[in-house]
């Protein structure tokens, strides 16, 4: 009445009936509305909650990305050594003819096993260390309440993350060696 | 023998030494800015300064949940020393599908605390109905326009509010990633009755008064409620919010400055000041082990130039103080490039909008513990990975 207008409303509150299918009888209220009205539902508790655990997980994301970016530069410097300490092996294998392609396999493989070993290990030292300092936390602080986990997706993730980025520093090293004739000093 | 002029060192091979310092202090810069910066814009949330206390509800996990009686707010604010005080009923909601925190407040009151600057439209009035402002990040993050009207989902309760855009604000404070609606607005999604909001902020004169006083007229109020104000007539119509009298006990209530109030909900979770940092460090001593074998895998290729320099009379002191002198300004700049590169990235990612917890902003503020940290351990890890090392 005060608006001007009795043919409309701004809004229509639904209940729906206990033991029914939300779903479905959203689903048949969808159809019967026209296409410019909007179904919303009230008290979306864990659409927020969601919405703030993603925030922290961007958070960390970002955080990551210059964590494997010291993984990356960590991968580059070991491979690097490992040319420079193991120029006289290399030169020996291409001076017996060993190819371009094996040296390049070679420094690979050896990145990769200490990465995966490397990561193994700090996932398996970051749990403990984690668990301890927050047990520690809560005897000292009784009134902290935090309780870490990691679920088996997320520790193949890392997993997978490390090795990536390992990879990623170690073949310019890698491939610069290969290409190395045995007569020059590697990098 | 002198060897400063000598150049012996190759610059690629200690550009890779420069690189690897720089992803380590970008780590470590990224990682201590960022979290300081969650930290003071937490701590900062409802005030910084001592003259701003806060009277909140004890057992609430969070300082978003807790209710305490509004009608504390009028008793306080009658105490010599309390220069101004404001009742907010914060709420958490769901708006354009986006978590935002919606904050009932008395406008007229809020301002004493807080200043805000409109940049478009007009200030909220207590009897507004159904209207807000919106800080200019969440009308950024939402595309609100003035006079839009948006569709209000409370969280904690299925009550919901349509309010009209009356105008956007910008402060320096978290309240540009809020809403502000009049108090009834607040309490109503908030699912609180209209007798309790989430907490009553004080501005007070510390020389006249202390948040312990006010902790004792509350205990008083707990005890012996004061009777209901009675309207004569002819006397001021009550205002658009009534205050009823709600009785509480006292062991809920807690008092303190807002800073310390928001402090002890962070400590809660083991997050303090000192712990942050520490957890920096210790990401930076992690990374420092790839600047310690940087460090000797510069000296390892170079050996050839080294053991020629030994040969010819250079000890390894000298060697050592030589390679020092000659690393050390590098380092020193892929430190500060290190520094500058993460509050770049910072930068970036906080316009974008993706630098958020708890729906808020982090706040970026370059903290000079941080910078010479970030000095002091570059300067330590490649002087000490040098001088111990066999040349």
């Amino acid at each position: 009445m005060l608006a001007g207008n009795n043919d409309t409303v701004s809004l229509i509150e639904f209940s729906l009936k206990e033991g029914v299918d939300s779903r479905e009888a959203l689903g048949q209220i969808a159809q019967l509305l026209p296409e410019n009205v909007k179904i919303v539902q009230a008290q979306q508790l864990k659409e927020f909650t969601l919405q703030i655990n993603m925030q922290v997980m961007n958070f960390l994301n970002v955080w990551s990305i210059a964590v494997y970016a010291v993984v990356a530069a960590a991968s580059y410097i070991a491979a690097t050594r490992l040319i420079t300490e193991s120029s006289y092996e290399l030169a020996m294998l291409t001076a017996i003819g060993a190819k371009k392609r094996l040296v390049f396999t070679l420094i690979l493989a050896y990145t990769i096993t200490i990465a995966l070993l490397g990561s193994i290990l700090g996932i398996a030292l970051g749990i403990a260390g984690t668990q301890t300092a927050s047990t520690m936390l809560r005897w000292i602080m009784p009134s902290v309440d935090v309780t870490p986990f990691l679920e088996a997706e997320q520790a193949l993730q890392m997993l997978l993350s490390t090795l990536a980025s390992s990879v990623i520093g170690c073949i310019y090293p890698a491939l610069k060696s290969a290409h190395a004739r045995y007569v020059e000093q590697p990098l | 023998m002198r060897l400063l002029g000598f150049k012996y060192l190759k610059r690629q091979r200690v550009l890779t030494l420069a690189l690897i310092i720089t992803v380590s202090s970008m780590l470590f810069s990224l990682t201590a800015l960022s979290l300081l910066g969650f930290y003071r814009g937490f701590t900062a949330y409802l005030g910084e300064g001592k003259d701003i206390v806060a009277v909140y509800d004890r057992k609430s996990r969070t300082p978003f949940t807790g209710l305490v009686p509004a009608y504390l707010a009028e008793r306080i604010s009658a105490l010599n020393g309390v220069l101004a005080s404001s009742p907010e009923a914060i709420a958490p909601c769901i708006v354009k599908g986006e978590s935002t925190f919606v904050r009932g407040i008395i406008p007229e009151d809020f301002t004493k605390l807080n200043q805000v600057t409109m940049v478009e439209g007009t200030m909220l009035e207590l009897d507004d109905l159904n209207s807000a402002v919106v800080g200019k990040n969440v009308a950024e993050r939402l595309r609100l326009k003035l006079n839009d009207k948006v569709l209000v989902l409370g969280v904690l309760t299925d009550r919901y509010l349509e309010l009209q855009v009356k105008g956007i604000f910008i402060s320096h404070t978290p309240m540009n990633d809020e809403i502000l609606a009049p108090l009834y607005a607040g309490q109503w999604l908030r699912g609180a009755d209209y007798g309790h909001v989430t907490l009553i902020r004080f501005k007070i004169d510390r020389d006249a008064i202390t948040p312990s006083r006010i902790f004792e007229e509350i205990a008083k109020e707990a005890s012996e409620p004061s009777p209901p104000p009675s309207t004569a007539p002819g006397q001021e119509p009550p205002s658009i919010t009534p205050w009823i009298i709600a009785r509480f006990r006292i062991e809920d209530i807690g008092v303190e400055e807002a800073y310390n109030f928001m402090r002890s909900y962070m400590d809660r979770y083991g997050l303090t000041r000192e712990s942050l940092l520490i957890l920096s460090a210790v990401v930076f001593l992690f990374s420092s082990v790839s600047i310690a074998v940087a460090s000797k895998a510069v000296l390892a290729q170079h050996k050839g130039e080294i053991n020629v320099l030994r040969s010819m009379g250079a000890s390894k002191r000298l060697l050592k103080r030589d390679i020092l002198i000659k690393l050390l300004p590098w380092s020193i700049a892929a430190s500060s490039l290190g520094l500058a590169m993460a509050v770049a990235v910072l930068t970036v990612i906080q316009g974008s909008g993706h630098l958020q917890v708890l729906s808020h902003t982090v706040p970026l503020q370059i903290d000079p513990l941080v910078v010479a940290l970030n000095f002091i351990l570059i300067t330590l890890l490649v002087s000490v990975s040098i001088l111990r090392s066999d040349v």
